[in-house]
């Protein structure tokens, strides 16, 4: 639990308020695979002393993040990733994914790569990352 | 964080002869937070704190600490009072350890333990008077005295002003930890917009003798950006956009910041001038800039 | 040159208090010049007028000099001392001269003897304030002592000798009035080589007691003092830990105890300096004038000793206003902090009215005091008593207004009155007296010193202390 801590980083002085960052930083990792579902969130005053900001930022960025239903609460213990259920019907995942990929489609074509490269790179991560 | 005003300033306002320095203060800063008070040189902060001390009259208006007027402070409100003054007078022919024991033998509460512990992390030496000390340790010994009668409201003016960089983010560490505690409020200002942005949780702008902005840190943040604007077409020279800080045109571009922004005048503006807009975010020090520009 | 000589002595004419002196210069020089005493042509009192005149000249110029030297601009910019040294030097010749030429006019005096004298007088004066160190205070006590109570005709005697033209005195007094001027003129143009931490030392600003935002130049200055005060850091150490042994400073007494130690109230020696100061006084005065008719002016002569110990306290008082601020934080409402800071100034000036009586019955007692004077000794002291009180009070008012020349100028007006009330009372006689009539008087004074009290008490409560 103590090296989760470690995983974030927050810049203060940028425009961006800093629970924001923190709220950032915990939708990415949870995207990136880092922090599993049902993993324990490092505690407000853990994370306020490691990151050096203000208790109150921390635990603003945890009360967000528990009201878009991101991590919930568990009585005694802290805060936990909450297991990601599938929500929206098909079509709408289906939106919630295209602009990423649209995104590295233009990627791949900047760097001039034909389409069977792309699907081939595709079908390797799926194998990586198999549920 | 509810609870009532710890200080409640109304119009307040303080004369030097003709110079006016504070023209209406109004601020209320409510129990529990950690408030930034930011303003250039000169706008009125020192003297904003030492009215509040009851160490400088009030012109007029009025300026309550712990709901009693500042000019006459009971004892026991003095006892909840931390103040960490930006020019320390400390008696120079006195030890360290004897203005520990001078301290505080006249507050009923002391907090030996964290006094002593404070002074060997902070590498104070006991047994020096205090006239040779530098003036970075001055400063540390001045939050040890401010400290160690467990205040409920610490003032502190420019506390980090003369400490080197590892003293400094040692402060901000023990200033973390007190803040730590729900009741307790701390007021500081200084012009380092950088320790504000970790350690506070309000921020309050004093320009001209005003408060201009008292609210929480990340509205502001979140309120105040650059627009970075590039028109289909050449831009009017009266080019303007409500709550505009400062404002740039160059042809068909301009780069404006603005105050109080809004999905809606965004897509406004995006209409208006059929223009491509870039909203950019701003550190506190470049708003501060924004503020103070013209 | 001439651009720069010019620029040296604005800084001379820019500041208030140069101008405020050269007035009272010139100012002392009348009754200097225009006086005529009975016995010899000199004026009485020529010789405590004329110490001061010039040695006061002396101190402030050595301080205005010490400031311009004491300072990295005097190694960084370029031709520096030579203009600096020479408007010094013209202000002290052309002192010198004008005490020549209005003594010769006036009186039929020596002019080269006067000059030289003065000349001599100025010189000790500019190097003890202009060295490393801080003024020596011992000399500046020397100097007070030996002008102010010097007798009458010993001072005549001793004037007339001076000023006689006798080319020993002449020689003497030029040859060391030179060659001092000289040595620290060297001294101060080759900054470098003989005082490497002649720059780091007093700074301007830190003479300038009232000025805001002065606080680092005066505390690195009080810190250096510090460091070279060995035995009064001493003693502190044995006041204090004897303070937190006994009372543990609680209650109202350890309360005051500790402010007492903060004011680094000197009650005691001041004091003991009070009894050797009136001894002395009466000393002097019985000596001198035979012991019948020296009694009158030798009680006129005790208002001197008040003032010096106003002085004095005045001085600590108005030193300790910056740390007031932060003293007026502790947890005492402002009522009982200002009444804290009355109690604790009130305690020194009743060691030093202690003293003042304790010297006076020693002095009394030892010296043989004609009949008539005898029964007035009782109502004197306690005349000398309400003196103190009142002029406490005066005093402590007069250092809420922030100003030093204020704080003098009031002292010694206070001071004149009050000694003319307390000579009246003694004058007039046993007859005058009567139990009625003294009841009288001691509830106008009780009333006096009442409405002071509270008039110093608001004053001190609306203050600012920030």
């Amino acid at each position: 639990m103590h090296d989760a801590a470690f995983r974030f980083t927050v810049h203060p002085s940028s425009g961006v308020p800093i629970y924001r960052q923190v709220m950032d930083q915990v939708c990415a990792l949870i995207a990136g695979g880092r922090l599993a579902p049902g993993e324990l969130l490092p505690s407000v005053r853990q994370l306020a002393a490691e990151l050096q900001v203000n208790m109150m930022t921390i635990s603003k960025a945890y009360a967000r993040l528990e009201a878009d239903g991101v991590i919930e609460r568990v009585r005694g213990t802290g805060m936990r990733v909450r297991p990601i259920t599938a929500r929206g019907s098909l079509a709408d995942r289906r939106e919630e994914l295209r602009p990423l990929v649209e995104q590295a489609v233009i990627r791949a074509r900047q760097l001039q790569l034909d389409d069977e490269q792309v699907v081939a790179i595709v079908r390797s991560i799926l194998e990586e990352h198999q549920p | 964080m509810t609870g009532e005003a710890v200080i409640a300033s109304q119009g307040v306002c303080k004369n030097f002869g003709d110079k006016k320095v504070l023209r209406g203060v109004d601020l209320s800063i409510p129990r529990g937070s950690v408030v930034g008070l930011l303003g250039k040189n000169a706008a009125g902060k020192t003297t904003f704190i030492k009215c509040l001390l009851g160490l400088l009259k009030v012109h007029s208006g009025t300026l309550r600490v712990f709901g009693e007027d500042s000019w006459w402070l009971t004892a026991e409100s003095k006892a909840q009072l931390g103040y960490v003054p930006q020019e320390v007078a400390l008696y120079p022919w006195m030890r360290v350890e004897q203005i520990l024991q001078y301290t505080a033998a006249f507050y009923p509460r002391w907090n030996w333990e964290l006094a002593h512990r404070l002074v060997r992390q902070w590498e104070l030496p006991p047994k020096d008077r205090v006239g040779p000390l530098s003036a970075g340790q001055l400063q540390k010994l001045a939050l040890v005295l401010a400290l160690g009668h467990k205040p409920e409201l610490l003032v502190l003016d420019e506390p980090v002003a003369s400490l080197d960089p590892v003293a400094r983010r040692d402060f901000l560490r023990t200033l973390l930890e007190i803040a730590q505690s729900e009741t307790r409020t701390i007021l500081f200002s200084t012009h380092i917009t950088s320790d504000l942005e970790r350690v506070a949780d309000r921020v309050a702008i004093l320009r001209d003798g005003q408060i201009v902005f008292h609210d929480e840190l990340d509205v502001l943040k979140e309120s105040v950006k650059r627009l970075r604007i590039t028109a289909s077409r050449d831009l009017p020279a009266a080019f303007a956009v409500r709550g505009a800080l400062r404002t740039e045109v160059a042809g068909p571009s301009a780069l404006v910041a603005v105050s109080g922004v809004t999905g809606a005048m965004i897509d406004d503006l995006r209409t208006t001038w059929d223009a491509t807009i870039d909203v950019e975010p701003l550190s506190l020090e470049d708003i501060f800039l924004e503020m103070h520009h013209g | 040159m001439a651009s720069r000589l010019h620029a040296v002595f604005l800084t001379y004419t820019t500041r208030r208090s140069v101008w405020l002196f050269a007035s009272l210069w010139l100012l002392m020089h009348v009754p200097l010049t225009f006086g005529r005493g009975h016995a010899s042509e000199l004026p009485a009192g020529a010789m405590p007028i004329f110490l001061f005149a010039n040695a006061g000249l002396g101190l402030m110029l050595g301080l205005h000099v010490k400031g311009q030297f004491a300072n990295p601009r005097a190694r960084l910019l370029p031709d520096f001392a030579f203009p600096h040294l020479l408007a010094a030097g013209t202000i002290v010749a052309g002192s010198v001269l004008l005490d020549a030429c209005l003594l010769t006019w006036a009186h039929a005096v020596s002019g080269l003897a006067v000059a030289a004298v003065a000349l001599a007088l100025m010189a000790g004066a500019v190097w003890s304030s202009c060295r490393a160190g801080p003024v020596s205070s011992w000399l500046l006590a020397i100097l007070l002592i030996a002008g102010c109570a010097a007798p009458q005709p010993f001072a005549g005697q001793i004037l007339a000798y001076l000023f006689g033209g006798h080319s020993i005195v002449l020689l003497g007094s030029t040859c060391f009035g030179l060659a001092t001027l000289s040595i620290l003129a060297v001294r101060l143009w080759r900054l470098e080589e003989a005082m490497p931490e002649y720059s780091r030392g007093i700074p301007e600003s830190a003479w300038d007691f009232m000025s805001r935002g002065r606080e680092r130049d005066r505390r690195r200055f009080e810190g250096q003092v510090i460091a070279r005060a060995k035995t009064a850091a001493w003693l502190h150490d044995v006041r204090f830990r004897l303070l937190f042994r006994w009372s543990g400073a609680r209650g109202p007494l350890g309360r005051l105890l500790l402010l007492q130690l903060a004011g680094r109230s000197p009650g005691a020696s001041v004091a003991l300096a009070q009894v050797g100061l009136v001894f002395y006084v009466l000393w002097l005065k019985c000596r001198a004038a035979g012991a019948s008719d020296g009694m009158d002016s030798a009680f006129l002569l005790s208002f001197l000793p008040v003032l010096i110990a106003m002085g004095v306290l005045g001085g600590i008082w108005l030193r300790r206003r910056p740390y007031l601020a932060c003293e007026s934080l502790y947890p005492l409402g402002r009522t009982d902090f200002v009444r804290g800071l009355i109690c604790n100034g009130a305690c020194d000036t009743a060691f030093a009215a202690a003293g003042h009586c304790a010297g006076l019955v020693v002095g009394l007692s030892l010296f043989h005091v004609p009949e008539p004077w005898l029964a007035m000794i009782g109502p004197y002291l306690a005349c000398i008593v309400a003196q103190y009180a009142v002029m406490y009070l005066v005093t402590l008012w007069l250092v809420s207004l922030r100003s030093f020349w204020g704080l003098v100028f009031g002292a010694e007006l206070a001071c004149a009155v009050s000694t003319g009330w307390v000579v009246a009372a003694v004058f007039a006689g046993e007859t005058f007296w009567t139990p009625a009539r003294a009841a009288m008087a001691i509830a106008a004074t009780a009333a006096v010193v009442i409405l002071l009290y509270r008039i110093t008490f608001r004053r001190w409560c609306q203050l600012e202390l920030g």
